[in-house]
C-alpha cells in the first residue's frame, strides 16, 4: 500500500492574498477523498502544491514516489492535435502501462467517436472526457481530479462514477476537488471542507449524514 | 524518454500544420528573395573610414589636415603607416567602409598629390556614396589644403549587384521573423498544455524539443533563398557552412530572447507586442542594409552595440564576400557569449514562470 500524502502547516500566499493558511492534512491511501469548498477557498491551490506546480510559502508537503495522474479544471491538451494524437503523445509521456488499458479508457469515455477530431474543436464535455482520460493513462496510484464532473452530461457522470468506484481500491486513492459535493455522495469516503484557505472540517462521512449536509453545516458553523 | 515523446509530438504537429509551415518557410522567403530585384538605389551619409599614411614621410600635421577634410563626410580613424594591412582587414570586417591612403606633401603648396580611396565592391549600398565622397573630398581638399590634391578610387573584391547584396539580408530578415513572430506564436498556442507538461515532463524538455525541431527547420527558408538566388544567377552562397552556422546561432539567441519575453510576460499579448517591437527595432537600428553610421553617429553606436549587426557582418562576409569564417573569430566568440546570455535569460524567465504557479 502506498504511503499517505501529508501537508504539514502549509501556507501559500500570492502577494497580499492568502490562498492557504496553516493547513494540516493527510490523504490516506485507498479512499475517495473529497476536498470541497466555495469558489476561491484554496482547493485548487492545494492541488497545485501537491503537483509541484507552485511552492508553499511555508510548511512542508510529503508526496509518495508513486504514479500520479491528474485532470485539471481547465482542459490541458494540445488543441492543434487530434484526440488520438493527444492520446499517443501523453501515453508516451506519462508511461501508459499498455494498449489494453488505453483502449479501456477510450471505451469508458466513449472517445472513439471523436478520435480524429482536433481536440481544440471539441465541446466542453468531450474536452473534459479527454482530459480525464489523459490523467488516467499512466494508471496512477494517486488520481487527482479538479472538478471532474464539470461539463459532463448525466450519462457520462454516471459512467465516471462507476469507473471511479471500481478504480479506487486498497492501492489507489482518488482526491477530488469540487465545490459540488452532492455529485460525489455515492462514492466519497472522506470529506475535507475548505473556506478562506482554512480547513473547517476533515473527517469521514458518517451514516447519519450526507456529505452535502456535512459540508453545509461546516460552512454554517 | 520524455524528450523522445515530445519530439514525436513535434512530428505530429508538423504534419498537422504543413500548410502554415510552407507558407512561412517557403512562400514568404521566396517572395522576399525575388523582391530584392526591385531595389536599385541607396542614400548616402557619414560612416567610419580609415586614414592610413602612405609612408613614414607623412607628418602628423598632414594626417590631422586630412582628418579635418574627411570629417565632412565620415568618422575618420587614423592608423600608422605600417598598419595598412590592419586597415584593409577593418574594411573587410566592416569596421570601416573606406580606407584613405594619405600621401606626403598635403601641406606643400607646390605639390601634386593623390589620395587613394579604397572601398569594397561587395558593399553595394556604399558604391554610389563612395563616388560622391571622392568628389566631395576632391572639392574640400582643393578648398582647404595647400597642395593640388587628386583622389583615385580603388574598388577591391568582387562586383556584386544590389539584388545579390539584399539576398543575404533577406535570409537574416526571415530568421528574425521566424524567431520574433512565428516561434512565440506556436509556443503560446500550446500554453494550455503547460500544466500537464509540467506534471508529466518539464518545460525544459518542451523547450529542448522545440529547439531541436525549429533549428533544422530554419534551413528550409535558407535553402529556398539559395534556390531563388541560384535561379537568378546571383553570386551568393548562403549554404556556406560558416553562413549557416552564424544564421543558426543568430536564430538561437533571437529565439531565446523572444521566448524569454513570452515566459516573462506569461504569454500575455504584451509579450507578443514586445517581440514585434523588438524585431522592428532590431531591423531599423542594426544597420543590416546600410553601413553603420549611414544616417547618424547615434545610429552607428546603436548598431555597433547590436549583436544582430555582427551576425549580419559575418553572414555577409562569408556568403557574399567569400571570406573565411576565421576572419570573424572575435565576432563569433562575442555572438556565442551573447547566445549563452540569452539562453540564461530564457532559463531565468522559465524559472520565474514555473515558480509563479498557475494564474490561468
Amino acid at each position: 500500500m502506498a504511503d499517505p500524502i501529508r501537508f504539514e502547516d502549509v501556507s501559500k500566499r500570492y502577494g497580499d492574498v492568502t490562498a492557504l493558511s496553516a493547513v494540516d492534512l493527510t490523504v490516506e491511501p485507498g479512499q475517495v477523498h473529497c476536498l470541497v469548498g466555495p469558489n476561491g477557498s484554496g482547493k485548487t491551490t492545494l492541488l497545485d502544491l501537491l503537483l509541484g506546480l507552485t511552492r508553499p510559502t511555508s510548511g512542508s508537503i510529503t508526496v509518495p514516489d508513486v504514479p500520479m495522474g491528474c485532470s485539471f479544471q481547465s482542459p490541458t491538451f494540445y488543441p492543434g492535435l487530434s484526440v488520438r494524437e493527444n492520446l499517443d503523445v501523453f501515453a508516451r509521456l506519462s508511461g501508459c502501462p499498455g494498449e489494453a488499458w488505453r483502449e479501456r479508457l477510450v471505451d469508458v469515455f466513449d472517445l472513439d467517436h471523436v478520435g480524429g477530431q482536433l481536440a481544440g474543436t471539441l465541446s466542453g464535455g468531450w474536452q473534459k472526457k479527454l482530459d480525464l482520460t489523459l490523467g488516467l493513462l499512466n494508471r496512477p496510484t494517486y488520481l487527482l481530479l479538479d472538478e471532474p464532473f464539470g461539463d459532463l452530461d448525466d450519462v457520462a457522470q454516471r459512467r465516471l462514477q462507476g469507473f471511479l468506484t471500481d478504480y479506487c481500491d486498497a492501492d489507489r486513492t482518488i482526491l477530488v476537488v469540487t465545490h459540488r459535493v452532492s455529485a460525489f455522495e455515492a462514492i466519497v469516503d472522506r470529506l475535507t471542507v475548505f473556506d478562506d484557505g482554512e480547513i473547517r472540517y476533515d473527517g469521514a462521512i458518517g451514516p447519519a449524514t450526507t456529505a452535502h449536509e456535512q459540508y453545509m453545516s461546516s460552512l454554517e458553523s | 524518454m520524455s524528450l523522445r515523446s515530445l519530439l514525436y509530438k513535434e512530428r505530429r504537429w508538423l504534419r498537422r500544420n504543413i500548410a502554415t509551415v510552407l507558407l512561412v518557410l517557403v512562400v514568404l522567403p521566396a517572395i522576399v528573395a525575388a523582391g530584392t530585384v526591385a531595389f536599385q538605389q541607396v542614400v548616402p551619409r557619414d560612416t567610419p573610414v580609415a586614414l592610413v599614411p602612405a609612408n613614414d614621410n607623412v607628418t602628423d600635421d598632414e594626417l590631422s589636415a586630412m582628418q579635418g577634410v574627411t570629417t565632412f563626410f565620415s568618422d575618420p580613424r587614423t592608423y600608422e603607416a605600417d598598419e595598412r594591412e590592419q586597415a584593409t582587414r577593418a574594411l573587410t570586417r566592416e569596421e570601416v567602409y573606406a580606407v584613405f591612403v594619405v600621401p606626403p606633401g598635403l601641406l606643400n603648396e607646390s605639390a601634386d598629390v593623390s589620395v587613394e580611396m579604397i572601398v569594397e565592391e561587395e558593399m553595394v549600398p556604399y558604391e554610389q556614396p563612395s563616388l560622391a565622397i571622392a568628389s566631395i573630398l576632391r572639392f574640400q581638399a582643393s578648398q582647404i589644403l595647400p597642395a593640388n590634391v587628386g583622389v583615385t578610387r580603388t574598388a577591391i573584391g568582387e562586383d556584386r549587384t544590389l539584388s545579390e547584396f539584399l539576398v543575404s539580408i533577406g535570409a537574416m530578415l526571415v530568421t528574425m521573423l521566424f524567431a520574433f513572430a512565428y516561434v512565440p506564436y506556436i509556443v503560446a498556442d500550446e500554453q494550455q498544455v503547460f500544466r500537464r507538461i509540467r506534471v508529466e515532463s518539464s518545460l525544459w524538455h518542451l523547450l529542448a524539443s522545440k529547439f531541436a525541431v525549429l533549428i533544422p527547420l530554419l534551413l528550409i527558408p535558407i535553402l529556398t533563398f539559395q534556390g531563388i538566388a541560384s535561379y537568378l544567377n546571383f553570386s551568393v552562397n548562403l549554404l556556406a557552412p560558416g553562413a549557416i552556422a552564424v544564421t543558426l546561432l543568430t536564430f538561437v539567441y533571437l529565439t531565446a530572447i523572444s521566448l524569454g519575453i513570452m515566459f516573462l510576460t506569461r504569454f500575455e499579448t504584451v509579450g507578443r507586442m514586445a517581440n514585434v517591437t523588438l524585431m522592428f527595432g532590431s531591423l531599423a537600428f542594426s544597420n543590416l542594409v546600410y553601413p553603420a553610421g549611414f544616417f547618424s553617429p547615434l545610429r552607428r553606436e546603436i548598431a555597433k552595440s547590436s549583436p544582430l549587426h555582427y551576425s549580419m557582418v559575418v553572414q555577409r562576409g562569408v556568403s557574399l564576400k567569400g571570406n573565411e569564417l576565421g576572419m570573424y573569430t572575435d565576432y563569433l566568440l562575442g555572438l556565442t557569449g551573447v547566445t549563452v546570455l540569452c539562453l540564461l535569460f530564457l532559463a531565468g524567465s522559465v524559472v520565474y514562470y514555473d515558480r509563479g504557479g498557475y494564474r490561468g
